[in-house]
């Protein structure tokens, strides 16, 4: 810019839009995977969808984790683990909710007296995604519509942040 | 030859097996009082000499009176023997019952044993260490029996959908 104008280095923005920018381009997944989902998962993270592109990339502790990708059958033993998991995350921090599984118990739904009938019962969650497993697409869909999300929420000021991401966010019980 | 268990004649076992121990599988039932002796009997004698046990399956079965069974497949990799043993027991409806423990003859029985154990609940008698292998700890009831009736909630979640 100084280059053009001669004149002094200076951009001006709003605070909230680099941190929204710094927050949705560095979506750090907590790398762990619960089922065949996290096949799919891995192929997502793999260099031939190369969710890098996307400032995706797994790590390994949760302390350093931004979003939390809950890949595959949640069962009662899995589910202390993963609220705990999800309670040792630095905030901001987000939760994608990944197949059928997780979504709702899928095929465990009626039988299944080990499953957690959806993720969405212990944590809160910011997106669903689809599928049986969900193709990897699916999944960078998943991602992209998050980052959308995290680009309307304020990170500055409570006030503007919608109704429903409020209550989802924040004030959603553990039942 | 000497027989190591003076219990189990030679006349009983081919009395369950035929004639003569062939290739390609026997099935035998038995009763349960006998069921240790009888595999420690497959695992010793040398026409046999079940060296591998292939599984232990449950099974249960409601009605008056209720049972639980136990199915082991032993397989002889030096005889080429496959021999199905099962064994009933009588329950009390919901109530665990108890069969021995076979880790002693086959290290692989001890996670077979476990398993087989938090879903149908039997007791293992002379089991190292039988702890719940798949089930969280404090589990409540046997879920693969048929009467099994689910929890309502499990550390605070609602098991329903």
């Amino acid at each position: 810019m100084s280059e053009k104008t001669g004149e002094s280095g200076l951009i001006l923005a709003k605070m909230d839009d680099l941190l929204q920018w710094a927050n949705a381009s560095s979506l750090w997944p907590l790398s762990f995977g619960l089922a065949c989902c996290a096949i799919e998962m891995m192929g997502t993270y793999a260099s031939s969808f190369d969710a890098d592109r996307f400032g995706v990339l797994p790590r390994a502790s949760p302390r350093q984790a931004d979003v939390m990708i809950v890949a595959g059958t949640v069962t009662f033993k899995m589910a202390d683990r993963v609220k705990r998991l999800y309670e040792q995350m630095a905030e901001p921090k987000y939760v994608i909710s990944m197949g059928s599984c997780s979504n709702c118990g899928g095929p465990y739904w009626e039988h299944g007296y080990h499953v957690v009938k959806g993720v969405d019962r212990i944590i809160p969650v910011d997106v669903y995604v689809p599928g049986c497993p969900p193709r990897p697409e699916a999944l960078i869909g998943g991602i992209l519509k998050l980052q959308e999300k995290i680009k309307g929420i304020s990170q500055t000021d409570e006030l503007p942040v919608p109704e429903l991401i409020k209550r989802n966010r924040h004030d959603k019980t553990i039942s | 030859m000497t027989k190591p268990f003076p219990d189990i004649s030679e006349i009983f076992i081919y009395e369950y097996l035929g004639d003569k121990p062939e290739k390609g599988g026997h099935q035998i039932k038995i009763k349960h009082e006998e069921l240790k002796a009888i595999l420690e009997f497959f695992y010793r004698d040398s026409r046999f000499w079940c060296d591998y046990l292939i599984s232990i399956s449950g099974q249960h079965k409601t009605g008056t009176p209720e049972q639980i069974g136990l199915h082991y497949h032993l397989k002889s990799i030096t005889t080429g023997i496959e021999i199905h043993i099962e064994s009933w027991k009588e329950i009390e409806s919901h109530e665990r019952c108890s069969f021995e423990s076979v880790v002693d003859l086959w290290k692989t029985a001890n996670w077979h044993e476990r398993e087989t154990s938090e879903l149908y609940g039997i007791d293992f008698i002379g089991h190292p260490d039988q702890r719940n292998l798949l089930l969280p700890s404090n589990w409540k009831g046997f879920p693969l029996r048929k009467n099994y009736v689910e929890q309502e909630v499990f550390h605070g979640i609602k098991v329903k959908f």
